[in-house]
Parts: C-alpha cells; structure tokens; sequence
C-alpha cells in the first residue's frame, strides 16, 4: 500500500518536474582562491544625511564595546563562522595593486508601522545591505551583491522611538530569530568571486505611474522613498534569484556614479561604480482591489524594461493578485491596504526573479498579458547570464 | 655621496610606477553594413560582428584621447601614428555588451564596453617625444608649499544713506552709517523716502607659513625620471657655486610676499644656467582653508597650484610651459592625511603637466 502511495506522489508531482526548466545558475569558480581584505561595514550615501537616513543604526554604531564600535564586534564574532572556499578573508587591507577589499554597505533602513483593527499594531524593520567588492588602491567597485533584511512585529500600541530603536539593536546583538549579521555571513559564504565579472546591470529608474501614487504613504512619497525602497527590494530579489551581481540603483544617493561609504571606525571613500550596461525600469502601473465573498483580491499590475545604449531589449507586462480575507485586511485605511498592496508587489517580483532562474511555462502565461512574454523573459535571462 | 642617495631614490620612485596601472573603461557604438552571408539567408557573414567591434572600439578609443588635457592632449599629437599603430597594445580588453541587426537594412550595430591601460599610453608619451639628446638634458626646479596662516577678514563698510522726505516740511532726516554721522529730527517722515549708499570691500590678508615640500619634490623626480631627464636639486646648483640664492631663502621669500621679486627669479634662472640645466621650473603650492566634506564627513584640503617653466639655457631664460592655478581636493580622517593628499594629488598632475608641455613643444 506504502508503495502505491509513493508511486502515486511520483506521478502527481511528475508534470512539475518535467515543466521546470533551469535557465540561470550560480556561476562558481572553484578553479581559484581570492585574498579578500575585510573593510568593515559601511553607511552608504552622503556623510551630513546619516542621521536622517540611519536613524536607529547610526545610533547603534556609537555604542562602543572596548573601544570599538558594537556594530565592528558584532560582525566581527559572526564573521568566525566565515567560511567560503572561494575566498581567504584577510582582516588587515591591503593597498596593492588590484586587492580586493570586501565591506558591508547599509544603504536603507527603516521602521514602519501599520494599524490593524482597533488596538493592534504590526512594524516592519527593514534594511537594505549591500556586500561590495572593489579594488582598494584605485577605490573601484568590482561587483555588488545586494541583500534585504525585514523583522515583523506585532504590538498593541504604537512603538516608540526608543523601542524601535531597541528591536535594531537586538538585530544587530543576535537577540531575536533575524541576526543580522548571521544573514551576512550566510550571504558572503555562498558569495562566488571570479577573476573577471561580466557586463554591469542594475535598475535605473522605478516609476509610480498615475492613481497608484495616490495608494502610497505620504511618508514615503517624501524624498523619493518608496522608489528607493522598491528599487532596493527588486535589485535585492534579482541578485539572489538569479546569482548576479547588481550596480546599486542611484537616485538621490550616488554623484558621478561614485558611492560614498563611512565606515564604523570613521574611515571614508568614495567609491566609484562601474558604469550600467543593462539598465532596467520597473513602471508600477495599477494598484486594484476587488471584493469576491470573504476576500478582497489586491492585485499589482507592473512593466519591466531593460536596454541598452541600442535600444530597449526587454518590454514585459506582469500581474499578481493576492487574495487575503476580509477579516486580516483592516478596516480600510490608506496605511492598512498599502501593506497589502505592497506585499502583493513584493510576491510578484520575487516569483519573477525566481522565475528568470527556474521557470514552469504556465507562471508566465498566467501572469502576463504580453503575448511574447516568453521570448521577453528570455532576452532578459540573456542580459542577466551576460551580467553573470 | 647626495647623488647617489637622489639616483637610489629615483630608481625607487621608477620602479613603484612600473607596478600601477592606471586603466579606463568606455563604452561606444560600431555599426556595419554587410552582405548576407548567402542567398538562402539574410544573416550577416560570421566575422561580421568582429568588423563592427573594431569600429566600435576605434571609437572608444577616439573617447578616451578627447578626455585628455590640452597639454597631453598636444603631446599626444605628436606621437599618435606610432601610439595607434600599435593601439592593440594598450587596450587592456573589450567586452561586446550587445549586438543589434537590421535585416531590413543590413545593417549591423554593436556596443562594446573597451579597457584601456592609461599609464602605458602616457609611458609611450613620454619615452617617444624625447627630443634628441634632451631626455638627457638637466631639469631643475624650486617650489615651495605654503599653508595660509591666518586669513584677516575685513567687513565690507557701508555707507547708507537714508532720505526721508515729510509732508510740506523742510527738514530732512539724514543718517551716514558708514561714518557714524547722524543728522537726526524728532519729526517723522510719512510721505516718500528714497535710499541709497555704497559698499566699500577690502580684500583679506593672507599671510603664509611654510611646509615641507616633500610631495612635489618626489612627484617632480618620479615624472622627469620616467621622461627620462636628469633631475637635479636647485641645492646642488648652489653647492656647485652656480648661484648665490639659497633654496631656503628663495622659499622664504615666497612666503613673506606673494611672488618672487624679479632679482630672486633672474638669480634663479641664471644660476640654473651657470650650471647648463636646460629647464628650470619655479612653482608654489598653496594650501587653502580646509573645510568638513558633506559627503563624506571627512576634512576637505584645497590645494592651489602655479609654476612657470622656463628654457634655461641661454643668455634670456624663455618661458616654455606654465601651469594653473589649479586646485586640487584631497580628504582625510585629519587635517594632516587630507592635505598630503591634496599636495600629492596637486604635484602628480603638476609635475605631468610640466612634462606634456615640454614633450609637445
């Protein structure tokens, strides 16, 4: 009986297998080991906005342990389980010609809450990391692995400053199931370094068209936020889905393609970017929420672009709806569906990403009003094998 | 014994310049037309891609000289048949990022992405305008650093004037702020007042001190060694009794007064004659105030720099090159680490500079 259970599973599961097709994998070169010279971690952007942008984290970094800032000594612990065969980490830099330096950029962070029913309260820490590899002497970016972070609370009031700020903290001390340094370490040891990358891909620009600015915050419409943020998210998701590395989006950050990086110990540089070859455009274009029995279905209809100096490569029409009961939605509020909205958009480009690396045909069809979507789907599986 | 210490220095500073490689990335556009490959296809022949690169990294390459200064940029005229003739060798690689045809008009477009290694062009730059035997002729010069000491500001003084004028009366309320006179009435104007004065502006007094000029005399030696001339202390054109002026003194007085009086100069000049040093280079570099970069938060050194090149070698000293004032940038967790950027910074391009404009005379 056992037997023809299994059988039984084998056959059901069978169609899926056959359908999965690998277009992308992790590029490994085994054939070689880099010395890697270890720069620490970095706040990315200009030195007078830290503040304003790192809040929480650029508080924490003043906190000092023995004379060195807690952020330093905490990764410094969770870099013990450092281990890639790829990569001799060297703790000491180096100012040879053509050594790599590795660091650790936060490029965004934030703490957003939103109300649910009458007395509950769901916050959201968020952050945004970049791992950079450049060449020390000449301060030139090599290749940026992009990753991000969330932490979902839940309380019955509104969190204060200093709680937020207390939730970062045990962040960053390995206090609660996120440690953010453990995810580093998990992400710099399946890191892959290879003597020469490929061609550079990043996102240009992420575009909220029409009535779905009106959906969004005022909070995060402010300085560009929310296109900070999704850029963020989308080059996070394309670098771990589809094993490239990305040239960090640069609105409001970046002057003449360089990234200034402060560092925890207050050294500084300013590292310059390679220049994008791959540029991709996000357009959010609708924002929809439709009432069906207990559901309400919020539904995320987006464009992914991407060219080149010769022209536009990829034009790909994306939808995803999420259906969630009207009992967890709230009761309405701009704030309360944004997060719903959001989450809808953030499984579309995540399923996306996945789906450029691994592909079952029928995502596509279902997903896309584009009639070539498919062969949109490859020219871009193509740029990202380039960029690889 | 001194010359032997100079030439185990220059040797040094050659080999530390053998080992970096300064390289720079283009991106450019090549496009061909082609004829289809045969009549049952419209696909471009196989090397068609190859062809349309070639352009394409031509014209990276076309990017990359117009970047240069005026003064490589003439340098570089004079020996570009030889510098492109073996073009090949200084493109570090090229990197096709992507290929477009069009069948219709058979037409085929690619962009490549080219490396190019800077520091072996500007190598065969210099190595290849040697004029004669002048790659072995003597090179001297005198520069000095010096940091603004204290910079005395002064107000601007205003003068205002104030006319009012009051209904059916003859008084008139006159007040010179600039000179603290008043004229004043306890009668208030209602009706009509016109204003109007002047701004008097000084300039601000700079005085200087004097720092080591340590970066430019090492970025001076780097640059004539690897051009190949013979580089020579102005000290040791004292200490062979060619002149009287000392160099200490020659920068003591550009520190007291803000150029060389025309005696200390004509001294100079002779003095490199006297010892048949062909060039003779007279220059300052002047650390302006520093300030806190906003990007970065680190201390921000400006850097001015001014020198004049003179041909030494004849009865009237000819003024063959100048450059600036330029400013340079350089940052540091101190004061101290972001002005010997700066200066370094400053000198490396002062000193190249210098040697362009010699090599494309």
């Amino acid at each position: 009986m056992s037997y023809l259970k299994y059988a039984l599973a084998f056959f059901c599961f069978l169609p899926f297998a056959v359908q999965t097709k690998v277009h992308l994998t992790e590029q490994i070169d085994n054939t070689e080991v880099f010395d890697v010279y270890w720069a620490g971690f970095a706040f990315l952007g200009d030195f007078n906005q830290r503040e304003t942008r790192y809040p929480y984290s650029s508080q924490i970094s003043k906190e000092k342990n023995n004379g060195q800032s807690v952020i330093d000594v905490g990764i410094g612990k969770a870099l013990q389980d450092f281990n890639n065969p790829n990569i001799n980490l060297k703790t000491e830099l180096s100012t040879k010609p053509g050594a790599i330096a590795m660091a650790v950029g936060l490029s965004y962070e934030d703490a957003y809450t939103v109300k649910f029913g009458s007395n509950e309260y769901k916050t959201t820490y968020d952050l945004a990391l970049n791992i950079i590899l450049f060449d020390f002497a000449e301060k030139k970016i090599i290749a940026v692995h992009p990753l991000r972070l969330f932490y979902l609370d839940a309380s019955d009031s509104k969190p204060s400053a200093d709680k937020n700020k207390n939730i970062f903290n045990k962040l960053y001390s390995g206090q609660l199931e996120l440690n953010i340094f453990n995810e580093i370490v998990k992400k710099l040891n399946a890191l892959s370094l290879r003597k020469a990358y490929g061609n550079y891909i990043g996102i240009r620009s992420i575009n909220f068209k029409g009535s779905t600015q009106d959906l969004i915050p005022d909070s995060l419409l402010q300085n560009n936020s929310i296109e900070t943020q999704t850029a963020q998210e989308f080059e996070a998701l394309l670098s771990k889905n589809t094993f490239v590395p990305v040239v960090p989006y640069t609105k409001g950050e970046l002057i003449g393609g360089r990234m200034p990086a402060r560092f925890s110990d207050g050294s500084a540089y300013n590292l310059k970017l390679p220049e994008k070859d791959y540029l991709i455009d996000l357009d959010i274009r609708k924002f929809k929420k439709q009432e069906k029995g207990s559901y309400f279905n919020y539904k995320s209809i987006i464009t992914v672009r991407a060219s080149t100096q010769l022209g536009e490569k990829v034009n790909l029409k994306l939808s995803r709806s999420m259906w969630n009961l009207k009992s967890g939605s709230g009761s309405g509020e701009k704030d309360q569906d944004w997060s719903l909205y959001e989450l809808s958009l953030s499984s579309l480009l995540n399923e996306f990403t996945k789906q450029l690396a691994t592909s079952t045909p029928k995502w596509t069809k279902k997903h896309s009003a584009s009639k070539d979507a498919e062969s949109q789907m490859d020219n871009l599986r193509d740029l990202l094998r380039k960029s690889q | 014994m001194k010359i032997l210490k100079n030439l185990f220095l220059y040797i040094l500073l050659f080999i530390s310049t053998l080992t970096i490689a300064e390289t720079e990335k283009f991106t450019a556009i090549g496009s061909i037309t082609y004829e289809p490959s045969s009549v049952f296809s419209s696909d471009p022949p196989k090397d068609s891609e190859a062809k349309a690169a070639k352009i394409a990294i031509d014209a990276a390459w076309k990017k990359y000289i117009s970047g240069f200064s005026d003064e490589k940029r003439n340098a570089y005229s004079v020996v570009k048949s030889s510098v492109e003739n073996r073009k090949n060798e200084f493109i570090i690689g090229h990197r096709i990022v992507d290929s477009s045809i069009d069948k219709d008009q058979k037409k085929l477009t690619v962009q490549v992405r080219v490396e190019i290694d800077d520091s072996a062009v500007q190598k065969v730059i210099f190595d290849k305008t040697k004029k004669g035997n002048e790659a072995s002729e003597y090179f001297s010069w005198v520069f000095v650093t010096r940091a603004q000491d204290s910079v005395k500001s002064y107000m601007n003084k205003v003068t205002k004037i104030n006319k009012a004028e009051s209904g059916g009366s003859d008084i008139q309320n006159v007040s010179i702020d600039g000179d603290s006179t008043a004229v004043t009435s306890d009668k208030s104007s209602y009706s009509k007042s016109t204003s109007g004065g002047s701004v008097e502006k000084k300039r601000d007094k700079v005085t200087w001190i004097q720092l080591s000029s340590k970066e430019i005399d090492s970025a001076m030696g780097k640059a004539l060694v690897n051009a190949g001339y013979e580089a020579i202390d102005f000290g040791d054109i004292v200490g062979e009794g060619c002149g009287t002026t000392t160099v200490e003194e020659i920068r003591e007085e550009f520190v007291n007064n803000t150029d060389l009086s025309s005696q200390t100069e004509s001294g100079i000049k002779k003095a490199a004659k006297n010892c048949e040093v062909k060039f003779t280079a007279i220059g300052t570099l002047d650390i302006m105030q520093q300030k806190i970069d906003p990007v970065t938060g680190l201390t921000d050194v400006t850097v001015s720099v001014t020198a004049k090149v003179y041909d030494t070698s004849k009865r009237f000293a000819k003024k063959i090159g100048s450059v600036g004032p330029v400013q340079h940038h350089g940052l540091g967790d101190s004061e101290q680490v972001a002005r010997g950027n700066a200066l370094t910074e400053a000198s490396k391009q002062a000193a190249s500079t210098i040697i362009n404009q010699l090599r494309a005379r």
